[in-house]
């Protein structure tokens, strides 16, 4: 913004940028119809649902918000949300950290590109095929892979009922949780660990530092800052425990397990067409999901000094 | 320097846990192909864990016997290859507009597409919209919402902003337009990136089943191979968590079992993305630390 440059009325300046923003105008009104209308479509939540005006007709306040929130639903649905998505934040981010090390300290390259590359695979397919290979191989069947290898072991004499019973619900989506993102979550760890100074290692070699104690002084705190700012990142989204997983692998069995915010909406909000519940409900889930954004990077600015936006 | 005891055992006990953690990740896959070319009666007997023991191609003859899911494959293929296209061309297109720094209105046009990353309005306002686009039941479901995802227009207009600004600048100044500037000065130069992206909207449109369960009614029409394991899925369910379904399927006789259809099902969805991405994972892991740390 040189002098001269500055002096240009909006008006000159408009004129001057006017393909540039004819050719942003339809981008604009994409985002308008597809993201901003579903915002106003939201307010079907203080609304009744009505097939006459597209979203809703007559305004009943906090009718529906009252009724989620008096329902014996309530908490076990927010519960499951909360311990799936903080279970999942928590064992993704610390094996991802852990994977991130090891894998830095091999020394083979072909190798260790070779364990990088495999460890991004699951990433890479659906919940639906995960949660078709995690029915297979944690089938209650005698013969499935887990229950034979456990059997065989004797450490367990009759097949447990991984899918079947709720108590193993929660370990169960974790562990896919870990599974499906560990290597794909790693690889920003892994830009974070190679651009240490190899020379800080060296003069901790010649002082006598150990591997482990050279990753607890020198790696370990150097990343912290990337650690805590994509944990509070991950707090932010915590009323997200993701949709997928949770769908697939529901079954009557363990439902009290595995109800989470969006299967809920899914389920009373469109397949019961309880409209205006279900918008109220995801309502909520949009509302309390950007306030502990908004707080969560207030955090990262206050302490850390680095935002998220 | 010289390598210590110690640190010879740390080395060798870390590349064999690494190995296994290789392992467990291409395992499931290995398995499920393996059971995928066995005898479906003789897979029921469990333990098949590295090779066929049977060998038997009936369930691929019989999914690609059956028309529906040869249709679902062709809509899957295209759903993908269209949406890619359009995506990366309006990711590329939009990216390149908001990389400006002398765009008027700057901020707040950033804001008004940053904040919808943050906030939506719900599953059930999408769905009345989608209706009231009479997009529902329409191909174009699948192709128009999703072709713009602000997350992947950040990453690559930071990526074209840290291109030296000059370039653009004298592309400009020798008279080209807009449109110009962006396809044969910066497009040339963004490779890495634009081979991200395409991942990206590649993979996320050929593994999504959420469009075709929400917006479509079940119609044979637009069913995926996605939607179609979906349902597989669903029917096998209870036999992976009830052993006496499983015991009477056993007695059932014949050689297909839906466990066997289920898993060349799988295998059919998930080959074409192993196969693609270990070309693109060069240009990936770049693309995606530039976009995730400066977010």
């Amino acid at each position: 913004m040189k002098a001269g440059y500055g002096n240009y009325s909006i008006i000159k300046k408009i004129k001057r940028q006017k393909v540039h923003l004819l050719l942003l105008l339809p981008f604009l009104i994409f985002i308008l119809i597809f993201k901003y209308t579903p915002m106003y479509g939201a307010l079907l939540a203080f609304r009744e649902f009505s097939y006459r005006t597209p979203f809703g007709g007559e305004w009943v306040g906090f009718h529906y918000f009252k009724s989620f929130f008096s329902n014996p639903d309530f908490s076990v649905v927010i519960r499951n949300t909360i311990v799936i998505s903080s279970l999942s934040l928590i064992g993704s981010t610390l094996a991802a950290i852990i994977f991130a090390i090891l894998i830095c300290e091999v020394k083979n390259a072909v190798y260790k590109k070779f364990v990088q590359t495999v460890s991004y695979l699951p990433h890479f397919i659906s919940w639906v095929v995960v949660a078709g290979m995690a029915m297979t191989i944690f089938s209650i069947d005698e013969l499935a892979p887990v229950n034979s290898f456990l059997l065989s072991m004797h450490w367990i004499d009759t097949p447990v009922n991984f899918l079947g019973e709720a108590d193993h619900f929660w370990p169960l989506v974790t562990g896919l949780n870990v599974w499906k993102n560990v290597g794909w979550n790693s690889i920003i760890y892994i830009a974070a660990i190679t651009s240490i100074d190899k020379q800080q290692y060296e003069s901790a070699v010649i002082d006598g530092a150990n591997k482990f104690r050279q990753i607890t002084h020198i790696t370990i705190p150097t990343i912290m800052p990337t650690i805590i700012l994509l944990f509070t990142f991950g707090v932010g989204y915590i009323l997200n425990a993701g949709l997928d997983q949770q769908l697939f692998l529901q079954n009557p069995m363990n439902i009290s397990r595995s109800e989470v915010l969006d299967t809920y909406v899914l389920k009373y909000g469109l397949q019961q067409a309880a409209f205006s519940y279900g918008a109220a409900v995801g309502l909520f889930k949009s509302v309390v999901g950007i306030a502990l954004i908004v707080l969560c990077n207030y955090a990262c600015r206050k302490f850390l000094k680095m935002g998220i936006f | 320097m010289k390598i210590t005891k110690g640190e010879r055992l740390f080395y060798l006990i870390n590349n064999a846990f690494l190995l296994f953690v290789g392992f467990l990740a291409v395992f499931p896959f290995w398995n499920i192909f393996v059971v995928s070319f066995n005898d479906g009666r003789d897979a029921m007997r469990g333990s098949i864990y590295f090779w066929p023991r049977k060998f038997s191609l009936e369930a691929y003859s019989a999914i690609f016997n059956e028309s529906s899911l040869m249709h679902a494959t062709y809509i899957s293929i295209s759903r993908t290859l269209l949406g890619t296209l359009l995506g990366l061309l309006c990711t590329a297109v939009l990216a390149y507009l908001l990389s400006n720094r002398e765009l008027i209105f700057r901020r707040g046009i950033l804001f008004f597409f940053i904040f919808t990353m943050y906030f939506s309005g719900g599953l059930i306002p999408e769905f009345m919209l989608i209706k009231n686009l009479h997009l529902y039941n329409n191909f174009l479901v699948y192709i128009i919402p999703s072709a713009i995802s602000v997350w992947n227009v950040m990453v690559m207009r930071q990526f074209f902003e840290d291109l030296p600004a000059s370039l653009a600048e004298s592309a400009r100044i020798d008279g080209a337009s807009e449109l110009r500037t962006l396809r044969s000065i910066i497009l040339p130069m963004s490779t890495p990136v634009l081979a991200t992206i395409a991942l990206m909207i590649g993979v996320q449109q050929w593994t999504t089943w959420f469009d075709t369960f929400m917006f479509t009614s079940g119609s044979q029409n637009l069913e995926t191979l996605q939607g179609v394991l979906v349902k597989i899925l669903m029917e096998t369910q209870i036999q992976s968590t009830d052993p006496v379904q499983a015991a009477r399927l056993e007695q059932s006789g014949s050689i297909l079992t839906p466990e066997v259809i289920k898993m060349a099902t799988i295998t059919i969805t998930t080959v074409p993305i192993i196969l693609v991405y270990p070309f693109l994972q060069r240009y990936f892991v770049g693309g995606l630390t530039v976009g995730a740390v400066k977010g």
